[in-house]
């Protein structure tokens, strides 16, 4: 399915259309919102919000789309960062997630770990079943921690440093904190913000499949 | 509930500039829209600084949306637009803007490897990694173009921002 720019507004955020039924689409839910295939939703795809420098270091193969110019003034500590599992929604500010670390919940029966890097401006969700079985893990020096079995995963990657299977990204994206409990009301607030405050710019990112 | 109160009851309403438009550097896009641009054009109020100033903004956004492609007239305009039907109920919240494609998807990507873009260390970019390949999206230029459509490894994906 291929989508274009519907040009509208949702909930402060852009609209798509779909080129086969020109039914119009939601970018903060990924549900179409009107015409034929209103209520249908398309997938959510682990995504991360990088640095340049770190994602090319991590990734040295990666491709950059061709742009000459990419300057902006937004960060990532300004974001709330979220995670959806069986169409239930968690998250939480970037700035609380560093301060902590990691966090753990169930989102849609799905014991999952947020966890920032707490010198860079990196997070990811990850699942904390591994191998279908649940664990407990600990953010300590830079990298989780499996109390039990003293297994190591890199927390912004997922990669195990003793052979065990690497954790399993959850679909993420980001938003601002007010539009976030204002498009998702009954998402969990893992930690709530202190000081309510006006955000100039809301902004979202995330990656959806389109199959 | 309090932590709603600091915008008030009509937050995802209110129909002023910065409320719609909530996606950083859309008003350097909206420059290049000829019939937008004719309408600033003629008003009397414009001094000749303004003018330079507007048309600097103009060749910026035009000088990054030439580094990939812009594909015009992509999609059929007697496509069906649920909006367009008469008696229709827009959701709650819902804003009718300027239209379909306007500002232009990226709907044929191009790529280069890390070395063969100028970006600062700092850029924030959406990073995907899908099946062993990645690909970095820069959030500034997708302020501007706001979708990118492709695939990888025959998945497609629509990144946005």
């Amino acid at each position: 399915m291929l989508f274009g720019n519907q040009g509208d507004l949702w909930m402060n955020a852009m609209t798509w259309f779909d080129h086969d039924t020109g039914s119009v689409w939601s970018q903060v839910t990924g549900t179409a919102l009107l015409g034929p295939l209103e209520g249908t939703s398309i997938e959510l795809l682990a995504s991360e919000l990088s640095n340049w420098s770190d994602w090319r270091e991590e990734f040295p193969d990666t491709l950059a789309l061709r742009t000459q110019t990419a300057s902006n003034t937004f960060r990532v500590k300004d974001l709330t960062v979220a995670a959806r599992v069986n169409n239930e929604v968690a998250g939480l500010e970037f700035k609380d997630l560093r301060e902590v670390g990691a966090i753990s919940t169930v989102l849609g029966g799905q014991p999952i770990l947020f966890v920032a890097d707490p010198q860079l401006d990196r997070w990811a969700v990850f699942s904390l079943l591994v191998d279908g079985s649940p664990v407990e893990l600990e953010l300590a020096d830079r990298v989780l921690v499996d109390p039990v079995s003293g297994d190591r995963w890199d927390p912004s990657t997922g990669a195990s440093f003793d052979g065990r299977m690497a954790l399993d990204r959850v679909p993420t994206f980001s938003s601002n904190f007010n539009n976030f409990i204002d498009i998702f009301p009954d998402a969990q607030v893992l930690i709530e913000p202190e000081v309510i405050r006006p955000i100039p710019d809301p902004v979202k990112s995330y990656i959806v499949s389109m199959d | 509930m309090s932590r709603r109160q600091a915008d008030g009851p009509e937050d995802h309403c209110t129909l002023g500039p910065n409320a719609l438009d909530p996606v950083i550097g859309k008003h350097r896009v909206f420059g290049r829209v000829t019939d937008h641009m004719s309408h600033e054009f003629s008003a009397p109020s414009l001094t000749t600084a303004t003018w330079v100033v507007f048309f600097a903004l103009i060749l910026a956004a035009c000088g990054e949306s030439f580094t990939q492609p812009i594909t015009e007239n992509a999609f059929d305009p007697d496509l069906f637009d649920p909006t367009d039907e008469p008696g229709v109920e827009l959701p709650e919240g819902y804003f009718r803007s300027w239209g379909r494609d306007r500002i232009i998807p990226v709907y044929d990507p191009v790529y280069v490897g890390a070395d063969g873009v100028p970006w600062d260390d700092d850029e924030v970019v959406i990073g995907v990694n899908i099946n062993g390949q990645q690909r970095a999206f820069p959030v500034g230029f997708l302020s501007n173009r706001e979708l990118v459509i492709d695939e990888i490894d025959d998945i497609p994906i629509l990144v946005t921002w």
